[in-house]
């Protein structure tokens, strides 16, 4: 109900009740003079008089004052608007139930959902409708969908709506009535919309349709569930920090409830351990209440979809968010030394060794052979291997070719033994361009050696060395490199470091799901000074991490919404499925390089192929739009913005105004008569 | 006027106290049948009305309040000295002494002539009558007070005025008259036009006496102030009654021959 003044600038001549008033305090006292013998008589009738007289002027004051003001209200033409259906239920004969089972309608009230309640309602109203009332029900969780046209037989249509299930999907009301708009068609009919009017915009975008209906003389009949207070704590955001030996989990939590609250965030890595922190939220004001927070991860995490949970009992759906967490921690790294050295520091390993493993078995795990130890190789166990000055690649060629298609990422470093035939030969599958003989690098200034030019930054491999550090690449400076003949850059070729001199550095070829990395130059300082640069190390770090781990290895990770169509792309010809969080596959439509499914539940999709490890990951999670349980708007005022007009009754007070004037009128008329001394 | 009232029972002047039988003459309708003499009319058969003769002479004093109220209206006080002439002219061809107290200004007797009969002193009293201006504050108490020490015990006391104070201020002195055996005649003068509050529009009222002034609408007042006029009225009448005495109210205009010839006749 509104209150309105239809010329609120005349209430500026609410100044006349002024009037009254000053007349009062400057009322004219008679002057004539009349002697009179009885004067003690006046003055005792005074004294008795005195009180009442008093008490006389203020009332007749008072409604002097209230004549002005009721005629000055009057003059302002207020007017009373209160909400008016247009049609009564069950007047049309047709009757649509519209049934929200989106995220936001699993909020609880006594326990129960707010469907199961809706559900309830709505087959008790369809089955006490008298017959010959024809039903319909659409559901507006997700994709509306049409589930009963319009009908006689309210048993089974109220059937349909208790087997409706709750949905983790997005609330599409408009779309709704848009169904209800083609089922109705021209002829009115009354729209029964159980909903909890939750999340920014639902209700305001169905302004349109709604103004539609009505015009068409339909009624819209909200049945509002909601709970006792609207509250909701969902977690939005877990996002991995790269880091050399593990990192931390930045978690975001939002709170749409009137109150703080601590909660716990839990947490749990692809291998299923938990890792807890409590937070502590904000009320939600116009904004929601927003905690972040950071969970540290164990230095070795195997990749995949992890989860962040809250335990909220209040919309217990959305309590779940999952990410993708990449490989972290140490990989088994099998060293292939080409050319032991007589000391250590001649030992063409010796750095990479030092640079792996700096801590004494903390960080990377390395196993060191001689070629004719090749055969330890396991795709199980390592992840990265690297070959470091093998003069002939033929013992162990075979076993690497295999080990890189398994997935495995092969490190190959250049130096004095190598024989460009012979890896070209054994290995010309695996190598990224054909080995041209060594050549010399010529310096640009006073310093031997050509200079490595800076990478960039933005790819995967230098991100780490994005804020600091990058710069010392440029201090990097080869004297000599195996030559490549000329090669294309494409989506498995990849030029990572380059010389100033253009010479290229470090090659990589990605050979199904395994990566070739080439090091034209010497990994010792037979070649190079990298060995000796403050970059060394976290460089072989982050090479054996991103080589050995999922961040820029063969693994596809997507990420996407409950109810929105997701696309993972996939090499052609791969023949693969896609199972949901539940183990079960997914119906997925299939492009040539790509596969589409709309996933219904949120949680971690995989795709894989039959028999092999999975080949993409997908992080599901619910709209998160749908999780604002905040009500913007009431259907009724959707209603009211759509056709005001109609659905108002308007009142208009000014009559009213007038006629209390009379009373009052003659009430001071009165009083003015029965004047007293 | 005062041959007219002198065919009315001079013996009516007293209230019957301290009065001695005369003779008795033959019953006539319209007689007090509580002066017949039924002893009489047991042995002899006969109506006859006993006749009683005052003791002593009755010497009557006239008081006139002379204070400014009483000339608020012209008409007030000429009435007022046409009264007390009438009344001293009477008691004088009465053959009775009268004597006259003149009260004006507050706490103070103007005029004093103790009673005594005689043209000569009669016509002293008139002129006084005819001289005196009305003026002052009026002080009703200390006027009683004053003439109570100098009246004769047993004599008559007419007093001629407005009474317009509040009588629990001189109702007292009233008391020491009574103790004297003072025959009291209170003869309270009114405006009519001031007792109804017959004015046409708001005034400013004030008293000749002084004091503040008053607006008032009189329309609006008239009922109530009548109302409290007629409850005055009835307070000096209660109070000159439980003294013994009687009090006529005479209006300004008012013809006085009806109220004299109450008062002679010792009607209230």
């Amino acid at each position: 109900m509104t209150f309105s003044l239809l010329a609120p600038a005349v209430l500026a001549l609410g100044l006349l009740a002024l009037g009254p008033i000053f007349a009062h305090l400057t009322r004219r006292q008679p002057t004539e003079m009349q002697p009179f013998g009885l004067m003690f008589l006046l003055e005792r009738m005074k004294r008795r008089v005195e009180r009442r007289r008093r008490l006389h002027d203020l009332l007749l004051l008072l409604l002097r004052i209230l004549v002005v003001l009721l005629l000055v209200a009057a003059a302002t033409r207020p007017e009373l608007r209160m909400p008016e259906s247009a049609v009564s239920f069950g007047g049309t004969g047709r009757v649509v139930v519209l049934l929200d089972n989106s995220l936001s309608m699993d909020q609880r009230k006594d326990s129960s959902s707010l469907l199961s309640l809706a559900r309830a309602d709505a087959a008790a109203t369809l089955r006490a409708l008298p017959e010959g009332v024809q039903v319909a029900l659409i559901t507006a969780g997700g994709v509306p969908a049409l589930v009963s046209g319009l009908g006689l037989d309210h048993e089974l249509t109220a059937a349909l709506v208790e087997e409706q299930p709750q949905t983790a999907l997005g609330t599409d009301l408009r779309g709704a009535f848009q169904i209800a708009r083609e089922l109705l068609g021209e002829e009115p009919g009354e729209i029964l919309v159980y909903t909890d009017e939750a999340g920014p915009g639902t209700l305001e975008r169905c302004a349109e349709d709604l103004a539609w209906l009505q015009e068409r003389g339909s009624a819209i009949l909200p049945r509002i569930f909601a709970p006792a207070v609207r509250r909701n704590i969902v977690p939005i955001a877990a996002e991995y920090g790269d880091g050399m030996e593990g990192g931390t989990v930045a978690v975001k939590l939002l709170n749409y409830g009137p109150d703080a609250r601590e909660v716990a965030a839990t947490v749990a890595l692809p291998d299923g351990s938990p890792i807890t922190v409590f937070l502590e939220l904000p009320a939600a004001g116009e904004q929601p209440g927003l905690a972040e927070g950071r969970i540290t991860v164990p230095r070795q995490v195997a990749g995949g979809v992890a989860t962040l949970s809250v335990e909220d009992p209040d919309l217990p759906l959305d309590n779940h968010y999952y990410f993708h967490l990449p490989r972290i921690g140490a990989s088994r790294v099998l060293v292939v030394d080409g050319e032991p050295g007589s000391t250590p520091t001649t030992s063409e390993v010796y750095f990479l060794e030092r640079a792996l493993a700096p801590f004494q078995g903390a960080g990377v795990a390395v196993d060191v052979v001689a070629p004719s130890g090749i055969s330890t190789l396991d795709p199980q166990r390592h992840r990265v291997a690297f070959v470091a000055n093998v003069g002939d690649p033929g013992l162990v060629a075979g076993a690497l070719v295999n080990f890189v298609r398994e997935g495995g990422g092969l490190f190959l470093s250049m130096g004095r033994n190598i024989s460009p035939a012979r890896y070209n030969s054994t290995l010309g599958s695996i190598l990224p361009a054909e080995l041209l003989p060594a050549e010399r690098l010529l310096s640009s200034d006073d310093l031997p050696g050509a200079r490595l030019a800076l990478p960039d930054s933005n790819h995967a491999l230098f991100r780490p060395f994005e804020r600091s550090g990058i710069e010392g690449f440029g201090r990097v400076r080869l004297w000599s490199a195996i030559g490549l003949s000329p090669y294309n850059e494409s989506n498995t070729v990849t030029t990572l470091l380059r010389a100033t001199s253009g010479q290229p550095a470090l090659v990589s070829l990605q050979v199904g799901n395994g990566r070739v990395v080439l090091w034209t130059s010497s990994i010792d300082r037979d070649w190079s000074n990298l060995p000796l640069q403050s970059i060394y190390v976290p460089f072989i770090q982050r090479l054996t991490s991103w080589m050995g781990g999922d961040v820029g290895g063969a693994v596809e990770r997507s990420s996407g919404e409950a109810g929105s169509p997701l696309r993972i792309p996939v090499r052609r010809n791969t023949e693969a499925e896609v199972t949901g969080p539940d183990g079960h596959f997914q119906e997925v439509s299939r492009e040539l390089d790509a596969l589409s499914f709309t996933p219904t539940q949120p949680g971690a999709y995989a795709l894989v192929a039959a028999g092999g490890p999975p080949l993409a990951w997908a992080a599901v999670n619910v709209p998160l739009a749908e999780t604002d349980v905040r009500s913007s708007t009431s259907l009724q005022q959707a209603q009211l913005s759509s056709l005001p007009d109609r659905l108002q009754r308007k009142i208009s007070l000014t009559p009213y105004l007038l006629a209390a004037v009379l009373p009052v009128l003659l009430g001071a008329a009165l009083l003015g008569g029965r004047r007293v001394a | 006027m005062v041959a007219g009232l002198q065919q009315g029972s001079r013996r009516s002047l007293r209230l019957g106290q301290d009065m001695e039988f005369a003779d008795y003459k033959p019953y006539t309708p319209g007689d007090s049948l509580r002066d017949l003499d039924w002893k009489v009319y047991g042995r002899s058969d006969r109506l006859v009305v006993r006749r009683y003769q005052a003791e002593t002479e009755m010497a009557a004093t006239i008081l006139l309040d002379a204070s400014g109220d009483l000339a608020s209206t012209p008409e007030k006080f000429q009435q007022a000295q046409l009264l007390c002439a009438t009344l001293a002219w009477f008691l004088h061809t009465e053959r009775e002494p009268v004597g006259l107290a003149i009260g004006a200004g507050e706490g103070a007797l103007q005029n004093w002539i103790p009673p005594r009969s005689g043209a000569a002193h009669a016509s002293r009293i008139l002129h006084g009558i005819a001289a005196v201006k009305a003026h002052g504050k009026a002080g009703l108490s200390d006027w009683l007070t004053g003439i109570g020490d100098r009246l004769r015990p047993r004599s008559l006391l007419l007093i001629v005025g407005d009474f317009a104070e509040e009588p629990g201020s001189w109702s007292k002195a009233l008391d020491a008259l009574a103790r004297r055996r003072v025959d009291l005649r209170a003869f309270q003068l009114y405006d009519r036009r001031e007792a109804e509050l017959d004015f046409a529009q708001p005034l400013r009222f004030f008293s000749p006496e002084g004091g503040d002034r008053l607006p008032l609408d009189p329309i609006a007042q008239r009922p109530l102030f009548q109302q409290e006029v007629a409850h005055f009225f009835e307070e000096v009448d209660e109070a000159v009654r439980s003294r013994k005495g009687h009090r006529y109210l005479v209006e300004a205009r008012a013809d006085l021959v009806p109220i004299l010839s109450r008062f002679i006749r010792g009607a209230p």
